[in-house]
Order: structure tokens, then C-alpha cells, then sequence
């Protein structure tokens, strides 16, 4: 018999081992998984940007299109979603991949390393503790085993069964549920509980990959010949993400089930139920946490000399600011997107209001705030998340914003400076001569070469100079009056007000929402001509609705565009060793592919 | 913080309920005060300096204050145990009796003396208009500088130090700091020069809110605060001159004290400058009674006698001796000239119920606070000192 000391070394052993084997187990035991291991490292070796139709391939058999790593605000929802929020996820994510503007996009080139699974698995661990301890264990796992000394394949079945279709966003297969039904099994031997082995599969759920990716899966389309389509998993967990960032529900599933997603009526149904709910606007905070970059905060970072009352709780009600902002006006209001540049309205915390320096009027942690009609503040580009994700950590950088300006809300792909550029005269905030930064950019942009890129940027980020690094209002730099008046194509503006104006009658700013809410779906910008000309398309319809946010999400979901099948195109660059390897590898896998 | 009625503009509801009676306001919160005491030495804490040439007061024989006629020193040495509770027990019983307690009844014990303030410079005002008696300003401003509590206990450990640095206070204020209570001032005035009005008005208050430190341990600026309107407040008529805040003329001044002892001064004055970088600095100062400055000191009985190391009965007698103000006239000195130096950052005041910013120091309506404790045990409030000798 074993010492007590010696179990939770060997529980380690096991949990990782059913880990692991839940990582490989599919490869060999199982069709749909099979694919798994092509999608995989299709998944890191595309260029999304080159893609074309996906051929049915003589097989005719099911098959992975792309693996999108959860991010972690999906992995968190999910977990609440489905355990309650009071079930603790604590760990360390891997670091997320932003691509063409967006995480969403940037998550189907992601694998895990091998840190990383080892954070996973640990995760894994204690959510399954605290799901199955004895308070919640009644209602996840209400089934009662012959002997809590020992295995129950039934109980164990039951239980992987329940839980795996909202984890894995499908059915699980035989295989699947067999081979950690084995694991439970001889771990409870070992272990000599039944819990323990139970703990031990829901791990093995939890660090999968079919659960710790969005697996996209295509199937033979009975609609049309010899093409693909999403099969009804892919297209539900499509919505939930886009929707409600989190894993389908029951009756998304059933939809799926049932083929009734597929159908224009059933697909529709799904689309107004979810649009409907009130969870829609988790899904609206995720899209434009990462639409706005808020992942930048992780290494934002402010000079503490300069900027004192800058602060973790600062940061955090910053980004909170503006996702109440948004969700406020484009959900709760069903307001114009144009007006999100100009809008007066938003909200505050009391660290807020002491970085605005305004009275905090609540005894609520958030309350309504309105800018004053003379204020120069308007709009989410005036709100310190932007000001100061974009800012330097002593200084501001009109450079800086207006790259943000143009990459994030104009969908404009800006060129990186030369490596050989000399920063010293605008990084000399105390230079006695060129005090503000304005003068020190434009000596700096004497400089052609230095000239032709902050031609572009720098009149949108001067106008947001009366905002410091941090985004308290000013009207000095280092005792010179601030000029915050800038000119793009002819065009006056001064400070933030004026700059809102400029981009909410800019067409090129709803153009790149409606952009961003394709690609955030289906992870992937437009891919082929079909494709552009549906988000061309929906700009216009974008725009007869009034620049509504949920009419075009729901708009775009209801579309058979936005579940076109498409399969990423091996790099056309000058292929290495390894690509070579790797490029043999996904044709062997993918039947259609081998020649 | 800004002057004005900008500050007013917040959401629709906040705006409408604004009682923006004041034609300039400004806010703060206290950030840090202290008793106004001047270390005369160049550093450390309890080093010889002009103030107190002989140095910091010794710290107390204990077990000579505790052999009493009635004690043996095997009952000494068991109170003295650290390992027991014995000396917070039984640490004040060392009167001519078992049951009298020094902390309660101090004139029972004998004077064991006190290394008092010899140094001519010190903070504070001029109370009694006399420019010969008393200290002069460190800064040389101000001569008749009345603060005999400082003369009194400016030597004892525990409030030696440069401002900051005083271990009674650093530890107060720290809790302070950390979110046990706020103290806010709102001052307000007519006319469109907020530093030259000779009707300005300045309200002190306790907040329910609490302080927030910044990125480099200090009290963040630009944070609200609801006024408490069951708390101590103190409104004074003051003016402005060249930016200077003072009071008009001496009046009374009663809000929370350092120990948490209404300050219920008399004759006060205050004084404050707001710095070039926003914030505040400045003096609140009066007469306050003895009993009360005796209870701020012994409140904590061995506690206290421990950790500020002093002799709570040589506390008691150098009060009594230095004492300075008769509130009756043709009676005893039963009160001491003092002063607090506070130091304060730009804050936003709030009503209580949160519906508006505080743009004019008044009373702001609540519940009224408690009185006082009540006179210590077995001495009345004001008792003439010679009448305990007799």
C-alpha cells in the first residue's frame, strides 16, 4: 500500500499522462481526430491571406479546416458559462497572436508549447477539484457510483458525456469517451476512488485540444456536389463565440444536432435568439477588447515619477470605461458606430473621475458621466485606455496614436520605421528649445526619409496632444500652450472633438468594423472574391441600417458567406527545409492536397 | 484642483442638485498631520539638536516605576515577564495604593520629571498677541510662536522627528493613509479672486471615503470624497491674502484630533499655502485642554507607555507645568497652546448622498455626532491642579 505522501505525486503522474494521452489519443484511434493533426499544423503554416475553395476529396470524409486556439476571456466564459462563477480559473495563458489587426485572426496560427500545456494542465487540475469537490459535485456529477472505492464506467460515461458536448462543442465519439472512461477506470484502480478517477477524465477533457482549440470541421455539403461545407458544430460554435464569446448552448447544439442549422430558417432562428439575449454583450466586449488592442495593456507601463496616479486599478477601469462606453451606445442605445468618435457620453469609476479630475457623483463603483459641451474630450480616441495604450511610458506619441488611429478604427496598414532612425531629438522631453512635442516631430520630419510616414500619422495623434501619457487633460507641455490643431487632405480639425468629426464622416471607419466583425467570426479575413464582395456588400448594408452593430452581426451570421469553407494555402515564399516537411506533411494528410 | 463652476458639469441629475452658491471653490484632502513640533537636529530621529540639546527623553525604568511600596520585586519581575500579559494588565497600577491607577490618576504618582523643549524656533501661531513669549518661526516669519505642548512633550521619542518621521504619528497616519478615516477642507469664497478675498470660508470635514495612495506611496491627487455628516466638522471664517488662506479672527475649531479625540480648540487659528504643485500645506492651531491632551496621551495605557516610551505621570506633570491658558478667567491653567501641520492634495468634495460636489464650505446636514468621553475616572474635567495638591 502506498504512503498518503506518495499520492499526489502519482495523481501528477496520472494527470499528466491522461493529459498527454488526451492530447495524442485521437491520432490513432479515431477518424474525425485524425484530422486534428493535419488542421494543426495546417493551422501554423498558413497565410491565410492566400486561400482558395476547398475540393471534396474522393473520401468524401469529414475534415479540419482550421484550430483556433480558445483565447483566454473564451476559456474563462466557458468555464463560468458552464461551472458557475464562482469556479476559480488560475493560471497563466500563453500569449496570444494578433494578426491582420485581430486576436480572433491571429489565434488560428497558434499551437502550445509545451509551458504552455503544462499551465493548461494545471488549470485543468483545479477546475476539475473545485467542479467535483463535495459543494458542486451534486449537480455536475449528480450520478452516484456502485462504490466510491472504485471505478464506475457507467457514472464515468455519463458524466464525459454531459459534459463533453459543451467542452469539445460537439458529441463526443465512442473512441473519445472510451478511452478516458479506461483512464478513469485504472486510475480509480490506483487511486482507490472513485472521484479520483472521475477528476482525472474531466482533466483529460480540459486539456485537450478539441476543447483548448475551435476545431472547425467541413463536411460533404448534400446541397451541392462535390463541395464542402461547415458541418452544424463549426457553424454553432461560429455564433457562440461571435455572439456570446463563450461555448454553444444546449439549443445551439440540438441545432446542430438536428441539421436545422443548416436550413436558411433554422440558421435564422439561432441567429435572433442569440442576437436577442442579453449575453450579447459579452460578446461585443470581447470583439472590441480585441479589435482595440486592450491585450497591449499586459506590457503598458507608465513612469511612476511622471505619472503618479497611474495605477493597475487605473488600467483596468480604463479598458472597462470604454467597453461600457461601446456597449452602452452601439447595444443598449442600438446607436450609430460613426458616433462612437464623437459621442459625450460614457462612464466612470472614482479612479477615473480623479484621472479626468471630476467629482465622482455615486455611491455605485460606476455611474454615468457626460462631457461638458466645451471640453475637449468625445468619443473612445479621448478615453485613457487609447490615449494611453498608445503613449509612450513618460511622454505621448503622436506617432504612436496615429498609427492606432489609422491600423485600429481605418483598417490602414502602416509601414514600421527604418531601423536606422534616430530618436534623440523626439525622445528629448526636456529640450529647452523645442519644448513641445509637436516641434520636436516636425524638426524630426525634416528628415525625408523620416518625413513621408508622419505625414500620415502625425496630424491625427497632434490632435490628441492635450492628453497626456496617461490621458489626464492639459494645455502645457513643459510650459508652452499646447497647439492641438492638425490638417489630413485638406481637411482642418482641432483636438479630439475634431478628430471625432473626421473619422465618424470617414467611410473607410464603419467599413473596417464590418471588416473586423467578418474576420473576428470566422477568423480569417475575406479569402477570395466571394467573400469580398459580401463584406463589400455588407458596407453598404452597414450603412442603409444606420451603422447598427447588431443588425450587422446579425446580418453577416445569417449569411452563407460567413461559413464559407476555405482551406489555407501553403506560404508561396521560397520554401525551407522545414516548410518543405512541413508543406509534405499537410498534403499527405489532406487527400485532396497529395498531388 | 480647479476653480469654479466647471466642476459642477457631471451627469444631468448631479448638475440640477449642485448648490453652487460660492463664486470659487477649492478641495482638498489631508494626505498627513502631525503636532507642529521642530526637530532642531540635522538627522535621524532622536539625535541632540536645538530643540532638545540633552537629546531624546530616556526611555523608563520599568522596573523602578513599578516597585511600589505595596509591590515586591518578585511581583515586579513577573509583571515585566514579555512572555506574559501581566504589564498591560497591571502596568498603571504603580500609585500609593493597589488599586489606584497612575493612568487614571496621574497626581497620585510622583513627578519623575521630564527632559522638556529648550529650542526657540517652533511652528504654530501667535496666540496671545504677545510677540515675546514663545517660539519663533523656523522660517523667521512669525515671532510669540504659542506652543507649549510642544515644550511639553517635543522631547519624548515618540514625537521627535522631521515631519513625517514622528513614530506616534507616522503609525496614525499610516492607518490613515491606508483607509481608516479622511479628513477634507472646502475652501470658498465671493469675488473673482479666489487669493485675495477678504470673506472667504473654510469647512473642515471627516469622509466616508478612502485615501488612495499613488504609484509612489503617496496620496493620490483628484480623488472624491463624501462628506460624513455624523462626523466632527468645523466650519471658520477666513480670507484670502497673496494665496495664503487664514483665519479672519481666533475662533473655536473642533474636529478629529490625531488619537481621535474631538480637538474642541480654542482661540484657533489656521493657516495654509497651497504649493506650486497643487498641493496643500499649512497649520491649525489654538488651545486645547489639558484633560483632553492627556487623554490622547494615556488613552493607551502600558500599550502606549510601551511602544511611545514614555512615562505617562511625567507626561501628566509636564502638561501641568507648562500649561498656558486660562479658559476662566482669574482661574488655573487647565489648557495648552498647540498646533497641527498638515499637508493635503487637490480632492474633489462630495455631499453625502453623492448627488453633488461641496462648492461652498458650510455645515453640511446629518445626524449629530456623539459627544466626548466622558472626564476621566475619578477626577473631574477642570479641576484646579492646586486643589489636588491640598
Amino acid at each position: 500500500m502506498k504512503s498518503p505522501t506518495v499520492r499526489p505525486r502519482l495523481y501528477s503522474a496520472i494527470a499528466l499522462a491522461v493529459g498527454l494521452a488526451g492530447v495524442l489519443v485521437g491520432c490513432s484511434t479515431d477518424k474525425t481526430d485524425t484530422t486534428m493533426k493535419a488542421g494543426a499544423v495546417a493551422a501554423k503554416t498558413a497565410t491565410p491571406a492566400a486561400v482558395q475553395q476547398l475540393p471534396l476529396p474522393a473520401d468524401g470524409q469529414p475534415r479540419t479546416v482550421a484550430m483556433r486556439r480558445v483565447t483566454e476571456s473564451q476559456y474563462r466564459q466557458t468555464i463560468a458559462d458552464l461551472y458557475g462563477t464562482d469556479i476559480e480559473v488560475v493560471g497563466r495563458f500563453e500569449p496570444d497572436n494578433r494578426r491582420d489587426g485581430l486576436m480572433a485572426v491571429g489565434s488560428a496560427e497558434l499551437s502550445i508549447s509545451a509551458g504552455g500545456f503544462e499551465q493548461y494542465l494545471s488549470m485543468a487540475r483545479s477546475v476539475s477539484d473545485q467542479v467535483l469537490d463535495d459543494k458542486h459535485r451534486a449537480k455536475f456529477a449528480p450520478c452516484k457510483p456502485a462504490d466510491d472505492k472504485a471505478a464506475d464506467d457507467a457514472c464515468t460515461t455519463e458524466f464525459l458525456k454531459a459534459n463533453g458536448r459543451y467542452l469539445f462543442r460537439r458529441p463526443l465519439t465512442d473512441a473519445e469517451i472510451k478511452s478516458r472512461v479506461d483512464l478513469a477506470r485504472k486510475a480509480s484502480d490506483q487511486l482507490k476512488t472513485y472521484q479520483g478517477g472521475l477528476k482525472l477524465a474531466f482533466v483529460s477533457l480540459l486539456t485537450a485540444p478539441e476543447f483548448l482549440f475551435r476545431v472547425e470541421m467541413a463536411e460533404a455539403d448534400p446541397g451541392a456536389k462535390k463541395q464542402y461545407r461547415l458541418d452544424g458544430y463549426t457553424k454553432a460554435q461560429r455564433l457562440s463565440y461571435l455572439f456570446w464569446n463563450t461555448t454553444p448552448d444546449a439549443e445551439l447544439l440540438d441545432a446542430a444536432d438536428s441539421g436545422e442549422i443548416h436550413t436558411e430558417a433554422g440558421l435564422k432562428k439561432q441567429v435572433e435568439r442569440l442576437a436577442a439575449s442579453q449575453k450579447i454583450e459579452r460578446g461585443t466586449r470581447a470583439f472590441f477588447s480585441d479589435m482595440l488592442q486592450f491585450s497591449r495593456f499586459e506590457n503598458t507601463i507608465k513612469d511612476g515619477k511622471t505619472f503618479p496616479k497611474y495605477s493597475f486599478a487605473i488600467a483596468e477601469a480604463s479598458q472597462e470605461q470604454t467597453l461600457r462606453t461601446l456597449v452602452d451606445h452601439l447595444v443598449t442605445r442600438n446607436g450609430d458606430y460613426r458616433e462612437v468618435f464623437t459621442t459625450p457620453n460614457t462612464f466612470i469609476n472614482r479612479p477615473l473621475a480623479a484621472l479626468y479630475d471630476v467629482p465622482f457623483l455615486s455611491a455605485n463603483d460606476w455611474m454615468p458621466y457626460r462631457y461638458p459641451d466645451d471640453a475637449d474630450q468625445a468619443g473612445v480616441i479621448s478615453q485613457a485606455a487609447f490615449l494611453s495604450m498608445f503613449s509612450h511610458p513618460g511622454r505621448t506619441s503622436p506617432t504612436k496614436r496615429g498609427v492606432a488611429v489609422h491600423e485600429v478604427f481605418l483598417c490602414h496598414v502602416m509601414p514600421l520605421p527604418a531601423d536606422n532612425v534616430d530618436f534623440t531629438l523626439i525622445n528629448d522631453t526636456s529640450n529647452g528649445v523645442l519644448k513641445t512635442v509637436r516641434s520636436r516631430l516636425s524638426a524630426h520630419a525634416s528628415n525625408a526619409t523620416c518625413a513621408a510616414c508622419h505625414k500620415l500619422t502625425d496630424p491625427l495623434g497632434l490632435a490628441l496632444e492635450r492628453f497626456d501619457s496617461i490621458g489626464q487633460h492639459r494645455t502645457l507641455e513643459n510650459g508652452e500652450r499646447i497647439d492641438a490643431s492638425s490638417e489630413l487632405n485638406g481637411e482642418k480639425f482641432e483636438s479630439a472633438k475634431g478628430l471625432g468629426k473626421v473619422l465618424a464622416k470617414n467611410p473607410e471607419a464603419p467599413n473596417c468594423l464590418v471588416r473586423n466583425v467578418f474576420a473576428y467570426g470566422a477568423g480569417r479575413l475575406p479569402s477570395d472574391p466571394g467573400e469580398t464582395r459580401f463584406v463589400t456588400g455588407e458596407y453598404k448594408a452597414f450603412a442603409d441600417a444606420g451603422y447598427k452593430l447588431r443588425p450587422l452581426m446579425k446580418d453577416i451570421a445569417s449569411s452563407p458567406d460567413f461559413y464559407r469553407v476555405v482551406i489555407p494555402k501553403p506560404p508561396a515564399q521560397t520554401p525551407t527545409e522545414k516548410s518543405k516537411a512541413e508543406t509534405a506533411a499537410l498534403a499527405t494528410a489532406i487527400p485532396g492536397e497529395a498531388k | 484642483m480647479k476653480v469654479g463652476a466647471g466642476l459642477a458639469a457631471v451627469c444631468a441629475c448631479a448638475a440640477l442638485a449642485s448648490p453652487a452658491y460660492a463664486d470659487w471653490h477649492k478641495s482638498y484632502v489631508f494626505s498627513y498631520f502631525a503636532p507642529a513640533f521642530y526637530y532642531g537636529a540635522d538627522e535621524g530621529v532622536a539625535n541632540p539638536g536645538t530643540d532638545c540639546p540633552l537629546g531624546t527623553m530616556p526611555e523608563s525604568d520599568w522596573a523602578k516605576m513599578l516597585k511600589t511600596q505595596w509591590r515586591t520585586i518578585p511581583d515586579v519581575v513577573k509583571i515585566m515577564d514579555p512572555e506574559g500579559p501581566s504589564r498591560q494588565r497591571d502596568g498603571g497600577y504603580r500609585g500609593p495604593a493597589k488599586d489606584i491607577s497612575i493612568y487614571a490618576q496621574p497626581w497620585t504618582a510622583p513627578d519623575p520629571g521630564a527632559v522638556e523643549v529648550t529650542g526657540n524656533l517652533s511652528y504654530g501661531f501667535n496666540l496671545d498677541g504677545d510677540e515675546k513669549t514663545g517660539f519663533t518661526s523656523p522660517d523667521g516669519k512669525f515671532k510669540g510662536v504659542d506652543n507649549a505642548y510642544y515644550k511639553a512633550i517635543g522631547c519624548f521619542g515618540t514625537w521627535r522627528g522631521p515631519p513625517g518621521e514622528q513614530h506616534h504619528a507616522k503609525y496614525v497616519m499610516e492607518s490613515m493613509q491606508n483607509g481608516s478615516f479622511s479628513m477634507v477642507m472646502v475652501v470658498s469664497g465671493k469675488g473673482a479672486d479666489p487669493d485675495n478675498d477678504p470673506t472667504a470660508t473654510v469647512g473642515l470635514y471627516l469622509s466616508k471615503d478612502k485615501l488612495v495612495r499613488d504609484a509612489n506611496g503617496g496620496i493620490a491627487a483628484g480623488y472624491s470624497f463624501r462628506i460624513n455628516p455624523a462626523a466632527l466638522q468645523a466650519v471658520v471664517p477666513a480670507k484670502t491674502v497673496k494665496g495664503v488662506i487664514e483665519t479672519r479672527a481666533p475662533t473655536f475649531i473642533n474636529v478629529r484630533s490625531i488619537d481621535n479625540i474631538p480637538m474642541k480648540m480654542e482661540k484657533a487659528q489656521l493657516r495654509f499655502v497651497t504649493q506650486p504643485d497643487g498641493s496643500l500645506e499649512g497649520f491649525i492651531g489654538g488651545y486645547r485642554s489639558l484633560d483632553d491632551m492627556y487623554k490622547e496621551l494615556s488613552g493607551g495605557g502600558a500599550t502606549y507607555e510601551l511602544t511611545m516610551r514614555m512615562d505617562t505621570p511625567a507626561v501628566w506633570y509636564s502638561l501641568q507645568r507648562q500649561a498656558d491658558y486660562k479658559p476662566i478667567a482669574g482661574g488655573e491653567n487647565s489648557m495648552i497652546s498647540m498646533a497641527y501641520r498638515y499637508f493635503g492634495q487637490p480632492a474633489h468634495v462630495i455631499l453625502p448622498d453623492a448627488s453633488a460636489a461641496v462648492t461652498e464650505a458650510k455645515l453640511i446636514e446629518g445626524p449629530a455626532v456623539a459627544e466626548a468621553a466622558p472626564p476621566m475616572r475619578g477626577r473631574p474635567a477642570l479641576t484646579p491642579i492646586s486643589a489636588e495638591k491640598n
